[in-house]
């Protein structure tokens, strides 16, 4: 990946984050937020997106947000001008920024479907709100200033000052690099006052500079600075930073680099030819440089002095406080899964230590006190780097509450959406696989489960809630999507499934096994097929995404109540909550999310059709049984069925039986990959080192199932 | 953070956001403090830091502020680093 690509990589990450994060800042304006500072944040988020666009030459993003942010820079000028016809267009304005990202990102020709007409939308609204703003204030006018890029090769006497005071080292350090063939630049930013409020750092153009050469030195002039009272964080007192930078570029080459900064700010550049830079460097450092150096140094003192003037009296506030501050480091989440294996094998070595017979055997009490406090630390470390992997789950639930206004506004009906447990934390992968499922429970909640606005005052309901909610649950996360709508016709289900050939007539169900109808591909209630939902695409896809994250799902319903969605997530893919069994002297694990519980089995509850199929019963449902030994072709003899154990799985397509040896124990293992050489053993999903060493096997219980469903 | 010993410590990675709470506990405190250390385990996130040091200098000289004050390698990526008023 080249210096290019690796800025759009961080570009595409970073315009995410912003639309996600413009996403939000609507709403809470929708809500009734702070509307002054609101309008700020979205006008920097969508101001910094225009800068990044277009200095990677995204034209269709760039032009779109430029007219954007104009109308939002009106809006924040004029806070007189009401914002109420706008909150949708803004929404509106967000996704059409997400779909035009997505088509420069793939290079795809064409623009998003209300592009157009929101564009036009936005210039509208800007000249009518110009209109609006000029006739209301009588003070303010709206003067625009356009951007300005001047660049010039003329020597400035000021390079001459700036370049003699140069410390020996750093004039050695440039001769040599000339000598080399590099370049010396002198580039200098001037900036305006309100430069933050447009979201720009002035950080942004040193690191832009550091990714082609290297800094000398660099000059940083400030305005008049208020009183440290009065000191505005939001005012730029940075009037201009002058920088000497080496690098290899051509004048061209760094030309373009900082052509994006043209509409920011003023930016000078002067390329120093050799000889200028022979001349003024030559010159031996004299006494006017002596005494120049003297001069600031009384200058500085008088300063000193005019500040000890100054200073204000004694602050009566002498109470002391202390300043929070978090920072963030980006890190590349395959490196954090590394890390994460890396303290897997550690937590497995320090197990098998712990648990070696010879630590077991020995007396000497100082080593199991020390064995004892590095197993501690280790679980520690292992807890430490695994909250490194766990997010919020916050920004999801945001991005669902603009789907459900969405689909409010698409359905007509009117709801609360209640979010809760937004703090919940979560495994970072799962959060970005788990939007889409939310998205589709959600749109199927409102446009299915809730009643019409109409249908509802008839049924003496209030208006509809449906709410979002996340908590743990053990080693789980749960997230369950509730509505107090109409709930899940079973029965229509179940004649639907008849009618499909899922099930047949007189086909003893449970009401669980009902409703897993609607998981299957095309399966759909809906008597009308809508913009939200209706085309049985889409539950299918929610339970292979669940299915995925080793998860699962927990439907209620009541007629005329509602239902409720649950799915139940382990807290990470990494590590699971294993069950282990022994089949044949063979060491399996069985995820323990799977399994509803295990027994001694009574034979008299044995049947056999055939002498091969084998059934349960199973307080009173019958459950097909499973010999692991047999379906895995393990070698040996098969224990006696009244000395194994039965393991009742849950499954959608219904509970079955698992026969084996015997149980060994529950731990929490860290899954490793089986490699691609044995991906095609489809009943295995992966392996595990015990702590005694031993290497495990993890049983795929849904490829179990599946075989299972081919041999009845 | 304000220490007993009169240092007042701020995150180099601070954002723009958090500078007013800074800003606050400064003015707060200022009687206290007797240096102002910028953290070096980070990058710098915020150029108005610089701003709030400089006016926080100017303000009150006696305070000693090694990132503004000193030729500082931490400032690596500037060079060596001046101001000028």
């Amino acid at each position: 990946m080249d210096k290019k690509e690796r800025l759009l990589q961080v570009f595409i990450e970073e315009a995410n984050e912003i639309i996600e994060q413009l996403d939000r800042l609507v709403m809470e304006l929708e809500d009734g937020g702070d509307s002054a500072s609101l309008i700020n944040d979205i006008f920097r988020g969508v101001h910094t997106l225009k800068g990044s666009a277009n200095s990677f030459g995204f034209s269709r993003l760039g032009e779109y947000v430029h007219h954007w942010e104009d109308l939002l820079g009106m809006f924040r000028d004029h806070p007189e001008i009401s914002l109420d016809n706008s909150i949708d267009q803004f929404f509106e304005s967000v996704t059409v920024v997400r779909e035009i990202l997505e088509l420069e990102i793939n290079k795809t020709d064409g623009f998003p479907e209300n592009y157009e007409k929101t564009l036009n939308e936005i210039k509208h609204k800007l000249n009518n709100t110009e209109d609006l703003a000029v006739d209301k204030s009588t003070s303010q006018t709206v003067e625009k200033v356009e951007p300005q890029f001047d660049l010039t090769y003329k020597v400035a006497d000021l390079n001459e000052i700036e370049l003699k005071n140069f410390t020996k080292e750093e004039k050695k350090n440039i001769k040599e690099s000339v000598k080399d063939g590099k370049k010396l630049y002198n580039i200098v930013f001037c900036f305006d006052d309100d430069l933050y409020f447009r979201g720009h750092n002035h950080l942004i153009s040193i690191k832009l500079i550091n990714d082609i050469g290297s800094v000398v030195k660099s000059y940083w002039s400030f305005n008049e600075l208020d009183s440290l009272e009065e000191y505005n964080n939001e005012h730029n007192y940075i009037k201009d930073i002058s920088l000497y930078l080496i690098t290899d570029l051509d004048y061209p080459d760094v030309e373009e680099i900082f052509e994006f900064s043209a509409d920011e700010h003023e930016v000078k550049i002067k390329l120093f030819l050799e000889n200028e830079i022979t001349t003024i460097l030559s010159e031996k450092e004299d006494e006017s440089n002596v005494e120049k150096n003297d001069k600031s140094k009384k200058e500085v003192e008088e300063v000193e002095d005019k500040n000890q003037f100054k200073r204000r009296k004694e602050d009566k506030l002498i109470e002391k406080g202390a300043v929070r501050t978090q920072s963030f480091i980006r890190i590349e989440s395959s490196k954090v899964d590394e890390l994460f294996d890396s303290v897997g094998e550690m937590v497995i070595a320090q197990s098998y230590i712990e648990n070696s017979e010879v630590i077991q055997e020995s007396d000497n009490v100082a080593l199991k006190k020390n064995i004892n406090a590095l197993s501690k630390s280790t679980k520690r470390i292992q807890d430490q780097v695994m909250s490194l992997r766990m997010v919020a789950i916050k920004d999801t639930f945001l991005k669902m509450k603009r789907i459900a206004r969405d689909v409010s506004k698409k359905t007509g009906k009117e709801f609360e959406f209640i979010l809760n447990g937004e703090d919940t934390e979560i495994d970072k992968t799962m959060v970005d696989a788990l939007s889409d499922p939310l998205i589709h429970l959600i749109r199927n909640a409102i446009d299915h489960g809730l009643e019409s606005d109409e249908d509802r005052k008839k049924a003496g309901k209030g208006v509809g809630k449906v709410h979002l909610d996340a908590y743990h649950r053990g080693d789980n996360i749960v997230i369950e999507i509730k509505d107090d709508g109409k709930g899940i016709d079973t029965d229509a289900i179940l004649a639907k499934a008849i009618d499909r050939g899922l099930a047949h007539e007189g086909q003893n169900l449970t009401e669980s096994e009902i409703i897993n109808f609607i998981f299957n591909p095309g399966f759909s209630m809906a008597k009308e097929i809508s913009d939200v939902s209706g085309r049985g695409v889409g539950l299918d896809v929610v339970k292979n995404s669940i299915d995925k994250l080793k998860g699962k799902m927990d439907i209620k319903t009541t007629l005329g109540e509602g239902s409720s969605f649950k799915i139940v997530l382990p807290l990470t893919l990494a590590i699971i909550d294993g069950m282990i069994i022994s089949i044949n002297n063979e060491t399996f694990i069985i995820p323990t999310l799977t399994v509803v519980e295990s027994f001694s089995p009574d034979m008299k509850n044995v049947s056999s059709v055939q002498h091969k199929e084998e059934f349960i019963d199973f307080r009173g449902d019958v459950l097909p049984i499973v010999h692991l030994n047999r379906l895995l072709g393990l070698d040996g003899e098969e224990q006696k069925d009244k000395d194994s154990v039965f393991i009742c799985i849950e499954h959608e397509r219904g509970r079955f039986i698992l026969r084996v040896d015997s149980l060994v124990g529950r731990q929490q293992v860290v899954v490793k990959s089986m490699g691609k050489f044995l991906n095609f053993v489809k009943e295995i999903v992966g392996g595990a080192i015990l702590g005694d060493g031993k290497i495990a096997l993890i049983l795929n219980v849904e490829e179990i199932r599946v075989k299972l469903d081919e041999q009845l | 953070m304000l220490e007993d010993n009169g240092i007042f410590k701020i995150d180099a990675g601070v954002s723009h956001g958090e500078l007013d709470e800074i800003h606050k506990n400064i003015v707060k405190n200022i009687k206290d403090i007797n240096t102002i250390e910028v953290s070096d385990n980070d990058e710098l996130k915020s150029s108005a830091l610089f701003s709030l040091l400089m006016c926080v200098k100017n303000s009150n000289p006696k305070i000693k502020i090694p990132l503004i004050e000193e030729q500082n390698s931490f400032l690596n990526g500037l060079g060596s680093f001046s101001i000028t008023k």
